[in-house]
This record gives C-alpha cells, sequence and structure tokens, in this order.
C-alpha cells in the first residue's frame, strides 16, 4: 500500500546509514527477508520482533521446544553484520539458563591476571547485538535480576565498574510454558522490562510443509540475501523515532486504553504509564514498517494486546488477556475512528 | 465486532413498554379497573424478569416452569382467595373480588410475559410467540369492527363518534399503532442506538401510508357476493367447461353475464357496500327493494346474458351520472309511485344501481370522500300497487315490434319447459286462465313450493344448468331460480328476463329511512313485463333452505352509516359535553392538539424525507467538492463511506479504519487508497496528502465498484434508502 510516497532508494551496500524513513524501511525490509527465509510461516512474529528492535525493546517468546525460536534468534544476528570490529563485541549470543547459573556467567567476571598483577573484566554473554536468553524462567531470581538490569540500563556492573553494552542490545528471551517444576515464573513487574510478550502458536499445515521441504536448502542459511549493518539499525531506531508523527489523538486513544483497562473489573492491576511511554516508539515503528510517517489507530489495535498483555493482572477466573484487551480498546478506538471524520 | 450478549436496557424498556400495552389489551373486557392497571403493570415487569431469567445460567426447563409456575400461582390465586371464607370475611366481597383480580391479571399475566420473553431470549426465533400473543390480543381488541362494522367495538366507536370523528380512521390510527408495537417487539437490535432509528423509520412509513389515507379514502370492506356487481375478482370454483364454451371471452367485469356457480359464496357479506337514502317514504308491495343493476334477456343458445341489441332492456340507468341523465324508456306512471333516493356507494361498482325502477339520475355531493366512494340521486317510479291489483293487464307492450317480443319470449328448445308450464298453469281457475301475472305467480307459487335454497349445488357443468335444476334436484341460489323462472314465464307467452342487483328485505329497514345494502344482499331475479305496468318484479322466494337463516343487519350500522351519508352526523352522546370543569376542557384542548399533530404528522415525515434524501445527496455529490485541499479527503472518504453503507458494508463497532478498508477490499480496492489519503490528514502526515489530486475523483471510483460487484436490486434498495448515510462510520 501507498510505497509509492517512500521513495525507495537503493541502500548503499557498503553499509550508509539511513537517512530518511525509505532507508530505514529498507534496512527493515532486508531484515525481514533474511528471518523470513530462515523461518517460515511466523510473519506476524517476525514483524513484531522487527517492531521490537526498531523501537529499542525486548522480546519474551512463550513457546514449545523447537518452534523455531533459536532458529528466529540466530537469523536476526546473523543478519546484522558487525561493522565496528574493533569492540569485540558479537553479533549473536545465546545463554541457556538453568537453576545453577550465576549472575557473573551471565555479565562477565573480573579475574586476576598474573602477569599484569591486575584485575581483567571478561565479558559475559550480554556482551553481543542479540542476545538469545533461553528459558529464562528456569534460573534462580538472582541471576534473572541481573539480566534484566542489564536488559533495562544496557550496562552492567561488577566489582563496582560499570561496563557499557552495546546500543543496539536486543533480548530475546524465551519461557517454556510446559514445565512448571523448577521454575522461576517472571513476576509482572519483571515482565514489564520486556516490550512483548509473543506467544508463539503452531504453524499452519502449508507453512509446515514448507519447513519440511525447504529443510536442506535452509541449512546452508540464507545466504544471498542482503544484511544490514549495526549502524543502520540504530540510525533506523533514530530516524524512526525522529520522523513517525505521533498525533495527540493518538496519544489519547493510548492513555484511554490504558484508563479504561484499570476500570474494568476482570483487570485487577492495569498498565503502568511506564508501559505508555514504552508503546510510543513501538508504534513509531510499525508505522515506519507499514510505509506510513505517521502513526496511527491500526497500530494501537494490532499492539495494544502485545503490550498490555503481559502487563496486567487478571481477576481469577479470567483466562484471556487479549480478549479483554481487544474490548476495552474497543471504546477508545471507535472514538477514534469517529473523530476523524468530524474533521 | 464485539457481539455483547445481552439486550441494552432501552430495547427491553421498549419491549417491557409493547407488552404492557398488550397485557392491558388482553384484560381489557374482563378485568376490573384494578385487575387492568395490575395486567399492564404485571406484563411490563415480567418482560425484565423473562430477560433476566433468559440471560441466567439456568436450564431452559428450569427458566420456563419458573414463568408457568408464577402463571398457575396467579390463576390459583384467585381461586383460594375468591374460596377461602375466611378471606372474604376480613376484606369484604368487593375488595376480595378485586385482590384476586389483581392477583390473578398481575401475576398471571407478569408470568406469561417472562415465559414469552425467556423463550424468546433462549431461542431467538420464539420471539413470534410473542409476536403473535400481541397480534392476538390486539386484535381481539378491536376485530369487531370486521366487515365494515365502523360502529364496533363501542367503546372505540361511541367515543370516537362523541367527538364527530369518524371512528374508521381511529382503528387506522390503532392499527398503526399496533403495528408499532408489533414492530418493537420483533427488534432483534442489541444496540440500543440503532432501535430508536429503526422505530422512526417505522413510524414515518405509517405515516406516509396514513396521509395517503386522506388522499386515496379509507380501505373498502371487502365486497361479497358472486354476481360481479362490483367487478372485482369472484370467489368461489371456476366455472364449468359447458358454460365457459358459450361466452365469447367474456370478462367477468362487463356484467355481460351471469355466471352459474357450484359453490356460491356470500363469505364477509355482512361488510355493507352502499347506503341508499328514502327521501319519500316507500313500501315495495313484493316485501323487498329491488335494486336494479343489469338485466339478461337475451338467449344465446345456452343462457340468457346482456342484449346486445340496442332497443331492448331501455329502462336501465346507462352509467354513473356526471350530469343529470334520464331513462331512455321510463316506466309508465300508473300504479307507481314517485320515489326519490340517494345512494351511497361504500364500495366501487361496475354500474350503477337504482330503486326499480329508475326515471333519471343526477350526481350527489359526496358527504365524506375518505368513506364513500361516490354518490348519485334517483328518482324511481315504483311499484305502489298490491300485485292483485295488477292483474288483468296484458303481456308485454302493444308497441313493440315482433322481434322484440321475440326477444322477451325466446327459451331454450328443451320441450320440457313448456310442458312443465303448461302443468302448472292448467291450475289456475278459468277467471285467470288467460291472465299474463295470474301465470306468472302461479309458477312462482309452484316455485316457491317446490325449490330448495342452497348456495351448493351441481348444475354448473351441465349443458343447461337451468334444465339441470329445474328438471333434476330443484336445489340451488338465485340464479336457478332466476333463470327457471324466467324460461317458465317465456314459456307460458310472457315477456321475461333475469334482473341482478341487491334485493332488501324491507324488515332490514326497520322504520328508518336509510337501507344499508350489504354485499349478501347481492341478488338475481325474474321480472315480467305488464303492458301498462311495465316491468314488474315476480322473485322467487323458496320456501326450503339448505343455509342457515341469516341475520338483521345492525341497525345501529346502518342508522350512523344513514346520517353520514346525509352528511350530518353529529355528536350523538350529549353526556360528554355536559361535563364541567377545567378536566373537559383540557380534554378538549388535548385533542386538539393531537388532531392537529396527527394532521402534521403526514406532512412533517414528508419533509423529513425530503430533508433526509437533500442530505445524503449533498455528502454524496456536492459535499467535498465545495472544499479546500485540507478537508477534502476526509469529506471525500465520508461520501465513499455513505455508498458503502447503502449496500450494507459498514464498519463494525472498534474496528479500525484500516481494517475496515482491508476488509472490504474485495468490495472496493479505491478505500484503501482513499482511508490512507484520509488517515494522513487527519494524524498529521509530514509527508504531505498522497495522490492529491485524484481525490475528488475516488468516491465515485468506489461507487462504480460497488455497483459492479453487488446484484443490482441491493444497489437499488440502497440508493433509494433515505436514512442510509446515517449508517457511514
Amino acid at each position: 500500500m501507498m510505497m509509492e510516497q517512500l521513495d525507495a532508494k537503493p541502500l548503499n551496500p557498503s553499509g550508509a546509514p539511513p537517512s530518511s524513513l525509505a532507508g530505514a524501511r529498507e534496512v527493515a525490509d532486508r531484515l525481514r527477508a533474511r528471518l523470513a527465509a530462515a523461518v517460515l510461516g511466523r510473519d506476524e512474529v517476525i514483524e513484531l520482533m522487527l517492531v521490537a528492535l526498531l523501537a529499542d525493546g525486548h522480546v519474551l517468546l512463550e513457546d514449545y521446544p523447537g518452534s523455531g525460536k533459536t532458529t528466529l534468534a540466530k537469523a536476526l544476528g546473523d543478519a546484522i553484520v558487525d561493522d565496528l570490529p574493533d569492540d569485540d563485541i558479537p553479533s549473536f549470543r545465546r545463554i541457556q539458563f538453568t537453576p545453577d547459573l550465576l549472575p557473573s556467567d551471565v555479565t562477565g567476571v573480573s579475574i586476576f591476571d598474573a602477569p599484569t598483577s591486575t584485575f581483567h573484566f571478561r565479558r559475559g554473554p550480554v556482551f553481543a547485538y542479540v542476545l538469545l536468553a533461553d528459558e529464562i524462567n528456569r534460573t534462580s531470581p538472582k541471576v534473572q535480576s541481573a539480566m534484566l538490569e542489564a536488559m533495562a540500563e544496557k550496562q552492567v556492573t561488577v566489582d563496582n565498574v560499570t561496563h557499557k553494552l552495546d546500543e543496539l542490545f536486543f533480548v530475546i528471551a524465551t519461557q517454556n510454558p510446559l514445565d512448571l517444576a523448577g521454575t522461576y515464573p517472571l513476576p509482572v513487574a519483571q515482565l514489564d522490562r520486556f516490550l512483548f510478550k509473543l506467544r508463539m502458536e503452531h504453524i499452519s499445515r502449508d507453512a509446515e510443509l514448507e519447513v519440511l521441504a525447504t529443510w536442506q536448502t535452509r541449512l546452508e542459511g540464507p545466504g544471498d540475501e542482503p544484511r544490514v549493518t549495526r549502524t543502520q539499525v540504530i540510525e533506523s531506531r533514530r530516524v524512526t523515532r525522529a520522523s513517525v508523527v505521533l498525533a495527540a489523538p493518538v496519544r489519547e486513544c493510548l492513555v484511554d486504553i490504558a484508563r479504561t483497562l484499570r476500570l474494568d473489573k476482570r483487570v485487577l492491576q492495569g498498565a503502568s504509564t511506564r508501559a505508555l511511554v514504552l508503546a510510543l516508539p513501538a508504534l513509531q515503528a510499525r508505522a515506519m514498517l507499514h510505509g506510513r510517517d505517521f502513526a496511527s489507530a491500526e497500530d494501537i489495535a494490532v499492539l495494544a494486546p502485545r503490550i498490555f498483555g503481559h502487563r496486567i493482572e487478571l481477576a481469577p477466573g479470567v483466562d484471556d488477556p487479549d480478549v479483554v484487551i481487544s474490548e476495552c480498546a474497543a471504546g477508545p478506538i471507535e472514538k477514534l475512528a469517529r473523530a476523524s471524520l468530524r474533521g | 465486532m464485539i457481539d455483547r450478549r445481552r439486550d441494552s436496557f432501552f430495547v427491553v424498556a421498549l419491549r417491557a413498554l409493547a407488552l404492557g400495552v398488550v397485557g392491558l389489551a388482553f384484560a381489557w373486557r374482563v378485568a376490573l379497573p384494578e385487575g387492568l392497571a395490575a395486567a399492564g403493570i404485571g406484563a411490563a415487569l415480567g418482560v425484565f424478569f423473562g430477560q433476566r431469567l433468559g440471560e441466567s445460567r439456568y436450564r431452559t426447563v428450569l427458566v420456563l416452569a419458573t414463568a408457568a409456575l408464577m402463571v398457575a400461582a396467579g390463576v390459583t390465586g384467585r381461586a383460594l382467595l375468591v374460596g377461602s371464607t375466611g378471606l372474604v370475611v376480613a376484606f369484604g366481597i368487593e375488595r376480595a373480588l378485586v385482590v384476586a383480580d389483581v392477583v390473578q391479571y398481575g401475576l398471571g399475566l407478569a408470568g406469561a410475559s417472562a415465559f414469552l420473553r425467556a423463550a424468546a431470549v433462549r431461542v431467538r426465533t420464539l420471539v413470534v410467540l410473542e409476536v403473535a400473543a400481541a397480534g392476538a390480543a390486539l386484535a381481539s381488541l378491536v376485530g369487531a369492527h370486521r366487515d365494515g362494522a365502523i360502529n364496533r367495538p363501542m367503546e372505540l366507536a361511541d367515543w370516537a363518534w362523541a367527538r364527530g370523528e369518524d371512528p374508521a380512521v381511529l382503528l387506522v390510527w390503532l392499527g398503526a399503532a399496533a403495528t408499532v408495537v408489533l414492530v418493537v417487539l420483533l427488534l432483534g437490535e442489541r444496540r440500543a442506538r440503532r432501535a430508536p432509528l429503526h422505530i422512526a423509520a417505522v413510524v414515518g412509513l405509517l405515516a406516509l401510508l396514513l396521509a395517503g389515507i386522506r388522499v386515496f379514502g379509507l380501505p373498502a370492506p371487502p365486497a361479497a357476493g358472486d354476481l360481479g356487481l362490483t367487478g372485482k375478482p369472484q370467489a368461489g370454483r371456476p366455472e364449468g367447461k359447458a358454460n365457459a364454451r358459450g361466452q365469447r371471452g367474456g370478462r367477468s367485469d362487463q356484467l355481460t353475464d351471469l355466471p352459474f356457480r357450484d359453490e356460491y359464496s356470500s363469505s364477509g357479506g355482512d361488510a355493507p357496500v352502499a347506503v341508499i337514502l328514502l327521501h319519500d317514504d316507500y313500501s315495495p308491495p313484493s316485501a323487498a327493494y329491488y335494486f336494479r343493476q343489469a338485466t339478461f334477456s337475451q338467449y344465446n343458445g345456452h343462457r340468457l346474458v346482456a342484449p346486445t341489441r340496442s332497443d331492448v332492456d331501455r329502462d336501465l340507468l346507462p352509467s354513473f351520472p356526471t350530469d343529470p341523465v334520464t331513462v331512455a324508456e321510463p316506466p309508465p306512471s300508473d300504479g307507481r309511485a314517485r320515489v326519490a333516493t340517494t345512494v351511497a356507494l361504500l364500495v366501487d361498482h361496475l354500474k350503477p344501481f337504482a330503486l326499480e325502477s329508475p326515471l333519471s339520475a343526477k350526481p350527489a355531493q359526496n358527504p365524506d370522500p375518505a368513506r364513500f366512494r361516490r354518490a348519485y340521486r334517483v328518482s324511481s317510479q315504483s311499484i305502489a300497487q298490491p300485485y292483485e291489483a295488477l292483474l288483468g293487464h296484458a303481456a308485454g307492450e302493444p308497441s313493440w315490434s315482433a322481434d322484440v317480443l321475440r326477444h322477451y319470449t325466446e327459451t331454450p328448445p328443451d320441450p320440457r319447459y313448456g310442458a312443465l308450464a303448461d302443468e302448472i298453469v292448467q291450475g289456475l281457475v278459468p277467471q285467470y286462465a288467460e291472465d299474463p301475472l295470474a301465470k306468472a305467480l302461479a309458477i312462482k307459487d309452484w316455485l316457491d313450493e317446490n325449490g330448495t335454497y342452497s348456495r351448493r349445488s351441481r348444475h354448473a357443468e351441465a349443458q343447461d344448468p337451468t334444465a339441470d335444476f329445474l328438471f333434476g334436484d330443484r336445489t340451488g341460489y338465485c340464479v336457478h331460480f332466476a333463470h327457471a323462472a324466467t324460461y317458465l314465464y317465456r314459456s307460458v307467452g310472457v315477456p321475461a328476463r333475469v334482473a341482478s342487483g341487491y334485493a332488501v328485505g324491507e324488515q332490514n329497514r326497520a322504520g328508518g329511512s336509510s337501507i344499508m345494502v350489504r354485499g349478501k344482499e347481492a341478488h338475481a331475479w325474474p321480472e315480467i313485463h305488464l303492458s301498462g305496468v311495465g316491468w314488474l318484479v315476480v322473485d322467487i322466494q323458496p320456501h326450503r333452505s339448505l343455509e342457515p337463516p341469516d341475520g338483521p343487519p345492525d341497525r345501529d350500522l346502518q342508522r350512523t352509516l344513514g346520517e353520514m351519508a346525509r352528511g350530518q352526523h353529529r355528536p350523538e352522546d350529549k353526556r360528554h359535553e355536559e361535563g364541567r370543569g377545567r378536566g373537559r376542557e383540557l380534554v378538549r384542548a388535548a385533542s386538539r392538539v393531537l388532531q392537529a399533530l396527527g394532521r402534521a404528522l403526514g406532512p412533517v415525515a414528508l419533509g423529513v424525507l425530503v430533508l433526509l434524501y437533500a442530505i445524503k445527496l449533498y455528502r454524496r455529490f456536492l459535499a467535498f467538492r465545495l472544499v479546500g485541499p485540507v478537508a477534502r479527503p476526509r469529506l471525500a472518504y465520508r461520501a465513499a463511506l455513505d455508498r458503502l453503507s447503502e449496500v450494507g458494508a459498514t464498519r463494525f463497532r472498534g474496528e479500525t479504519r484500516e481494517a475496515f478498508a482491508a476488509r472490504i477490499e474485495g468490495l472496493s480496492p479505491t478505500l484503501v487508497r482513499l482511508t490512507w489519503a484520509h488517515l494522513a490528514v487527519f494524524f498529521g502526515s509530514p509527508g504531505g496528502v498522497p495522490e492529491r489530486d485524484h481525490i475528488g475523483r475516488m468516491p465515485g471510483a468506489v461507487g462504480r465498484e460497488v455497483r459492479r460487484r453487488v446484484p443490482a436490486w441491493r444497489w437499488a434498495l440502497g440508493l433509494v434508502n433515505p436514512v442510509s448515510w446515517l449508517q457511514s462510520r
């Protein structure tokens, strides 16, 4: 739809940072193409993942083993070229969380360097562009909080020394809904660190058949699809934040949805103001992905269940947060739609 | 879309109101005033209760049983209250009865309406039960006015008369109100905002209908009788083939012949079709008033039909008078009396009819164009002497040519007619053996004695139905008797013919000066012609009849219609006038206001309709062309939405504009682009409005896409819908 309005300039293959929304969109499209080639039948998850990446948020995936989350995360890491080789930060890292993991296993540790007689900081796996935190609910709260601090602050503090993480730092955490024994479920306050919590349903029959048909070729990787550089991603974030308009009615609609949710009898604990603030770049990112330079009601309608779903606490007996949020969003969205006709 | 399971309170309240009215209607005739109030309130509350019950989680059986239990409690409660002596002693008889009434109607109707509502909530289709109950109650209330009995039901009619109003108008209004009540019950809307819109649409349509009554008149009562007097399609079985062969494609609206039927229906025959005002006192010697409309004197080889020659039967009114007309061949004046009458037709007729035998006619002022189709004044010269005094006149007319005489005396070639007629007249005393009237009366007596009246017979299939009747079981209705008598009269040399019209017994007049003609009084009879007397009705009145006797006419209605035909209907009941004080004044003022409102409703409805169309057209074609580039996308988008809502494509509540556009992309691809442009402006896109130059053409494009993709009838229906744009969202 309406792509004509954004003139699609060919992206400099050497990796010149995008200076316009069109450039940002080109970056996003490249990422999308690589991810779609790697994981089939997950277009919705891929799009939300891109929204989170470009909105500088993190994603929590709730899924079954073998649903393609690692492949997805790896493909994302693969797609981003490290154009700053000096900083020694890899594109992709993975942590498998276990109950006996220690915080230093995540953040890194200071070790004594005998020749120089100094403590030298050895970086942990959080120093990466894309980090897959597998089964985050299986580890102790101590490790979880270290991880979550890193996500929130984009820095780790070891031995009173603060080490900055990379600006791109993007976490894809997963938790397995099946095994509940020996897990430490993330409390709602901690879940707040994630922009989206996505549930990966089983893919459709056609997509599954396609997966089986193409598994061999896909083993070799997406290969020829163009990749993007870290700087381009960061620059896309900046451009999106600066150029996509968030009109007053959109902000009003967002606030109205949050207030409706708080008043709803089925909701014990509504969404925080921070959630609303975090929602704004997500709306911008989605608008940009769809070639718009303005955030629209459609962005709210699609993203509201994703943004608020894991941030609210439902009353006992109410199962599906999506239904509650959709119903609560209908009123403000309707109001917004009607306001647009009044002029 | 989010489907709210519960009906909105507004809709439930409307239903409660409607069923409250129904409860009142149901208890109207039977309950004491207190019971009546209880019935209305109970029925209304029952709706709320039934709604709660229906929406509860209990099983349907339990829900319905609860409501049924309430009904049972109401009925047995009355028996207990009235039956137990203790209570009656404590309250006193009168109060105990009131309490019993309140319990019975309040609780019983609450249970009944709760039952209906709960059933309808559980099974959506069962709403028809509710509607049927409401319809039956309302119909039972006003059912008495059927068959044109506009003076019934008395409660309504008297009230209307007392105010100088035609109760039929009141009944029509009542019907309109009942329609609204039923529509409210049928209302499937779960969203409160649409309900008033749809009710308003129904009210508007009814208002247009009622305005139409002012222009086109009240609906006429059903015309009955199979004699084809009114030209209405005739009921009953089609004619036998033998008879059909004898016609030259005869159309029933030409009055060229009288059909023989095996089943002569007179359903709905109580409905009045005309009112005759007698301006002179006149009492017919035959004890019945004969209103002649048409004659059948020409034997065509099968039966008698209207004459094709122009020199016979010239004593009829040729057509409805628009100017004074006179009859070509007036009857002689000897032995006849001048009678002036006014005929006011309630039902359209093919030809005028008049009291025998008319001299002249002239148009009369229609006393009430909404009720009467037309009115004309007739001057008749009617037989005023008893039949015995007419003996001694020669048959026929000396001035007739042999040809005309043959025309009036031609019989079927069947020799049995002559044989039978000769046998009958043989019994005459010699003094009268050659008198034509005496011969005719002898034949009449014989047929009276030997014929049996029945609306069911089996002669229509025969080659000559009259012979089949006369020489068979002699069981038939007026057409059979008229033909048989005419053939027998002719067989003995008396010129005769069959006439049709209405025959009203003198006793039906009941001493008043107006005669109400009912559909079932349509009749065919034989007439003979005597020199110096003219055409004389010698009708057969069979002594035996297989039909139940007819009831007398509604005298009250007869008098009322007579007064209406005279244009002098005045308030009869002066008691209302005697009421004193401010209450009376208030009622009068209120009724004036109501009348004014009623009169204004039609024009107002028309005005609203015109306004709605004007807005529709303005939004569709003009609005977006008249504004600058900033407002244009919005108004163009609205114009496109209007075109889509015409065919029922509307946005759901809570659906975003983009989602709507994507949903109906198959119907209108252009809307996606238009939506984008509209939203870009609304959300302040820094990139500006895309396709700025094409926006003015997009609503038209959407319209063309819609037209191509929906069925033509759907499209046309949307086009004429004046309120379609109200559904654009």
